[in-house]
């Protein structure tokens, strides 16, 4: 399959490819990575990013590489997760370093969960996010997700499900209302 | 815009047929993750971590532009196992690795598929040399990789893999031959 790409005002969402390994690994060998499984080494992190890959071929959707449209950089990745042991398709988000407090996670999830709407066809989508993740929370918030479950990962530990308005609100209200 | 995908070749033996589990001629989902899909890694108690390795075989695909190949029976398509190269972060170099499920071992399915594939990265490919990693104990490996003409030349020790003999192939020992024959 070919993994499409999606443009917003200020963003490119693009198919994960080798050169982008770098700024992946730096973020996963973060301590900011300590909210979806990391800190971890670049070891662990290359076949997490081939995993990122093979879940676009394996299910036809994944997480974009998230581009800054006007310098080029990658600035986070961005997309819908649902490896096995997840409890339903979400929308997950990671900045990298130096990209947060920009509007990028809240514009590229909006961008993906409009994929899941608009192209697949989905009724419901969630994001998890850990309780401790504040920022994160802030974002699911922004995007208009409301608490509405909880879900424990033998891995990641005990989570936070948002679930997000689905296409019917989306489209009532405008996903503007939620911007 | 679409991204153009990497090339995906199809691969075929007397007896077999190689074809990219990332590639158009294969349903990846189907044949690794629906309920009774035919096995091509030995069963993991841990379906997670299964489906993590799956995901990764065919993320190394599209990230590499190679990865190891699905050998299915040319005839019934009936499922052998995973050849091909393999280059994970953290590995020494590109390596011929090759794994079959239980009950198609002694039949010279490894052999057949790791033939045509060393004569496809050797001729099509044009790789100068292809390392495998077998770990000594591992009787059948180490008959195999003897066989296929490659060179014994260290050791490497993978923090959690283990350790494992170096093996060095290179061209004379395929078909590529040819290729020092000026045949191709």
């Amino acid at each position: 399959m070919s993994i499409p790409t999606l443009t917003t005002d200020r963003l490119i969402l693009r198919a994960p490819e080798q050169r982008d390994f770098d700024a992946f690994a730096a973020f996963f060998g973060s301590d900011r990575a300590k909210f979806v499984g990391g800190p971890q080494d670049r070891e662990r992190s290359w076949r997490q990013f081939a995993t990122e890959a093979g879940h676009w071929l394996l299910l036809g959707y994944g997480r974009w590489m998230v581009v800054d449209s006007a310098t080029g950089t990658v600035v986070g990745m961005v997309g819908i997760w649902n490896p096995e042991g997840w409890p339903e398709p979400e929308i997950g988000w990671d900045l990298f370093d130096g990209s947060e407090g920009k509007g990028y996670a809240t514009e590229a999830a909006a961008a993906a969960r409009a994929f899941a709407y608009d192209a697949l066809g989905w009724d419901t989508v969630i994001s998890l996010i850990a309780p401790a993740n504040v920022a994160s929370a802030r974002v699911a918030t922004r995007l208009g997700a409301l608490k509405d479950a909880e879900f424990d990962h033998p891995r990641l530990g005990h989570l936070h499900v948002y679930r997000h308005p689905g296409p019917q609100d989306l489209a009532d209200g405008g996903a503007e209302a939620y911007a | 815009m679409i991204v153009a995908a990497p090339p995906f070749p199809v691969i075929e033996t007397e007896r077999l047929r190689l074809v990219s589990p990332a590639g158009p001629d294969f349903n990846a989902q189907e044949a690794f993750l629906m309920p009774g899909a035919p096995q091509f890694l030995d069963h993991h108690p841990d379906e997670e971590a299964t489906w993590w390795s799956i995901a990764t075989i065919i993320g190394h695909w599209h990230l590499r532009g190679y990865g190891l190949f699905a050998v299915l029976d040319r005839a019934t398509g009936e499922p052998y196992g995973l050849v091909g190269p393999w280059f994970p972060r953290g590995w020494p170099e590109r390596e011929l690795s090759w794994n079959l499920v239980e009950g198609a071992e002694g039949q010279g399915i490894a052999e057949e598929a790791a033939r045509a594939v060393l004569d496809w990265l050797f001729t099509d490919q044009k790789w100068p040399s292809i390392i495998s990693l077998v770990d000594p104990s591992n009787d059948s490996s180490v008959r195999l990789v003897e066989k296929l003409g490659a060179r014994a030349e260290g050791t490497f020790a993978h923090e959690m893999a283990g350790e494992f003999r170096i093996w060095r192939h290179v061209p004379r020992t395929a078909a590529g031959k040819k290729l020092l024959e000026g045949l191709v």
